[in-house]
């Protein structure tokens, strides 16, 4: 039986579905050996000469994403008319590593707690006798770095406050879900508990057990602005909320300038400043200017389904100074709002202490905001979650 | 012999064409590849997770297929918060109580064995599902993004094995598989290890051709021309050029409802006018109806070139 698929006589469908499932893998639609003997259960089932069955049938059993639909089909295409060639073609669009292996690079926050160590010995009792002489004079120098401007920092402070932020604890405020747990107090009654206590007891349910709401948290959307005013503030604030938000289940972060990125995979990695390594790779708008309003519309339309339920927090990290059309800003902000429990701005421009929104950019978006909050420095940020505690409870 | 009876009695496809056929006698025009998923589904006896965009008709195609296999369709509406007592089962707690009470003074260990019988179990879609005698069920899962992420491992063991384990009672297994169809309008995506345990199709909004057919046999009394001006004009709203200016294009659900409008104010040709007046029925949301101007709908109007 001569078929598209090879002979099946002697097992070349086997053969072919495995190397089609390999290739998928490649490309990175997720195929385990479940799927592949489901698929060829299914192609037993169908038609096999008929090729639109065929690729009906392996992509309902393999694949489970809209988005991977069509990686499917050009795969499919390019498989089943001739698999060397898309072996050729697939090594021809693979990455191909030409460089020597070379030893593992050490972790770059073990490097610089090494080097901190070393310089520490090295030049500790100058370092010592520094600080004795300008105690008498200035504030310490951990009091001045909390109060200092991020952007005011020399490149080694920068690194230090940095390294200080990402320890400062921050605390989002739950919400109740609902879901019930058992409780001594609460309004409903918890039926299966008092009845286990009940049947041991002859019927006579002595202690009545209640239920209680259970507390979660609420999703997160982080948008970082990444123009040029704003470079060294998002570098910074990203770290700290990523070290901030490690436990807390949904986060979602987006960078936006000219164009709107979704950070979200890269926000996931563990290490911060791998982190911040791979969010450096996904943008390719650093430090141009400002187009709130676009960015906004393309996040309203295409990830609209972030903030479904109406409970997302939005943590806007923006001077907003804003270069596009104030009007597209207004409505997206507005659409934002609707959808969404609050926004709150995260303002470095604050540091001037008679900031006032003026410009026409910061007031629309101070319009929408429920509350403008600063970030310039330590200090403030450690403030962050003392305001997000009053502000969302 | 009552097996044979049984085996000639539930309905059995043999090929997709059959799907097909069997489909559009229900009044539901199901594409090729769409048939042969739910062709797999039902050999390969696995629950099929239907993605699509609003208005495509996921749900109306398990209460096709429940018609067209003469079985019950069972349905459980998901939404935030829906837990396992909504969803499988629920202990009948006042009766069980009762019970209690009537047995004072009896051995306690017979008491706690007697409550947990299966007559103090209220049974919810999943359960019914499983229990539904032959030739078993159609359930459907609607719109099963709308469940918050606890709720779907509730769903895991059931969609793997088709069996449910209730801690006092023991696991109770189908008879009868039951068909298993889950929707998602995709506002969140779902989790992995329920994306494994299932088939997967994506419905897209149909072609014209097979829009119009639709149309036609939904309302029977509709004149031809108005059906072809309806399709053409909701078909091109869908064409990506068009489709970026609004938030949601119309589904088929609406397509429906809007020549039904159309049929009900006598309408026999569609001009902007009227475009105009009735845009509420194709869009829900203000800006899209803003969008929707003069201008657009007079290009998207001009008939065909031949």
């Amino acid at each position: 039986m001569q078929t598209q698929l090879g002979d099946s006589r002697s097992g070349k469908l086997n053969e072919n579905l495995l190397g089609f499932g390999r290739a998928l893998r490649r490309v990175g639609i997720p195929v385990d050996s479940l799927k592949i003997s489901l698929s060829l259960q299914a192609l037993q089932l169908i038609d096999i000469k008929e090729r639109e069955d065929c690729r009906a049938a392996l992509f309902s059993v393999i694949v489970g994403r809209y988005k991977d639909r069509q990686v499917f089909n050009d795969l499919f295409d390019l498989y089943f008319k001739d698999p060397n060639l898309e072996n050729k073609l697939l090594g021809l669009m693979l990455p191909r590593n030409q460089e020597k292996p070379t030893h593992r690079k050490k972790n770059d926050r073990a490097r610089e707690s090494l080097q901190l160590f070393n310089t520490e010995q090295l030049n500790g009792p100058k370092n010592a006798q520094k600080i004795e002489l300008d105690a008498s004079m200035t504030l310490s120098d951990s009091d001045r770095l909390k109060n200092a401007d991020f952007n005011t920092l020399s490149h080694i402070e920068y690194q230090l406050v940095e390294n200080l932020a990402r320890q400062i604890p921050i605390y989002f405020p739950k919400i109740l879900s609902r879901r019930y747990q058992v409780s001594n107090v609460g309004s409903k009654l918890a039926f299966q508990k008092i009845l286990q206590q009940a049947s041991r007891l002859d019927g006579d349910p002595i202690q009545i057990f209640r239920q209680l709401r259970k507390k979660t948290s609420l999703p997160l959307l982080i948008l970082v602005d990444i123009s040029g005013s704003m470079e060294r503030y998002a570098r910074l604030l990203l770290s700290f909320l990523h070290a901030s938000t490690k436990t807390h289940p949904q986060t979602e972060v987006f960078s936006f300038g000219t164009s709107l990125t979704h950070l979200s995979s890269s926000f996931k990695v563990r290490d911060t400043d791998k982190m911040l390594i791979a969010i450096n790779q996904d943008i390719h708008d650093f430090a141009g200017g400002t187009k709130l309003g676009t960015c906004l519309k393309k996040l309203n339309k295409e990830y609209q389904h972030l903030c479904v339920g109406k409970r997302t927090v939005v943590l806007l990290i923006t001077d907003a100074l804003d270069t596009g059309p104030i009007d597209v800003l207004q409505t997206e902000l507005q659409k934002l709002k609707s959808s969404t429990r609050s926004i709150l701005w995260l303002n470095p421009l604050m540091r001037y202490e008679a900031f006032e929104p003026i410009a026409s950019g910061p007031t629309t978006v101070s319009k929408v905001c429920s509350k403008m909050l600063a970030i310039h420095n330590l200090t403030s940020l450690e403030q962050l979650s003392e305001h997000l505690k009053t502000l969302l409870n | 012999m009552i097996q044979w009876l049984d085996i000639l009695s539930s309905k059995v496809f043999n090929s997709v064409d059959e799907v097909i056929v069997a489909l559009k006698n229900e009044g539901y025009f199901a594409d090729r590849a769409l048939a042969t998923s739910v062709f797999l589904a039902l050999k390969l006896k696995r629950p099929l997770l239907l993605e699509g965009e609003p208005g495509v008709g996921k749900t109306e195609l398990s209460k096709a297929l429940a018609r067209a296999l003469e079985r019950v369709l069972l349905r459980l509406q998901c939404y935030d918060g829906l837990d396992q007592r909504e969803a499988m089962y629920e202990w009948n707690y006042t009766a069980q109580l009762l019970h209690v009470k009537v047995a004072q003074g009896g051995d306690q260990d017979d008491v706690l064995k007697e409550i947990y019988q299966r007559r103090y179990l209220i049974s919810r879609p999943l359960l019914q599902a499983i229990e539904c005698s032959k030739p078993g069920a159609v359930l459907l899962i609607d719109e099963i993004d709308r469940a918050d992420e606890p709720f779907e491992a509730y769903l895991l063991e059931y969609l793997a094995e088709y069996q449910i384990t209730i801690p006092e009672l023991g696991t109770i297994q189908a008879q009868t598989t039951p068909i298993t169809i889950l929707t998602s309008n995709r506002t969140r995506e779902l989790n992995d290890a329920i994306k494994r345990r299932c088939l997967y199709h994506w419905l897209d909004y149909p072609s014209r051709k097979r829009e119009l057919e639709i149309l036609q046999v939904m309302l029977p009394n509709a004149p031809e021309k108005l059906t072809a001006q309806i399709a053409l004009f909701v078909s091109r709203l869908r064409e990506s050029s068009v489709r970026e200016q609004f938030t949601r294009a119309p589904g088929i659900a609406e397509s429906i409802e809007w020549a039904k409008a159309l049929i009900a104010m006598d309408t026999l040709v569609i001009d902007p006018e009227i475009v105009h007046d009735t845009a509420g029925i194709l869009f829900k949301q203000r800006d899209d109806i803003s969008s929707l101007n003069a201008q657009l709908v007079t290009d998207l109007l001009t008939p065909e070139l031949i």
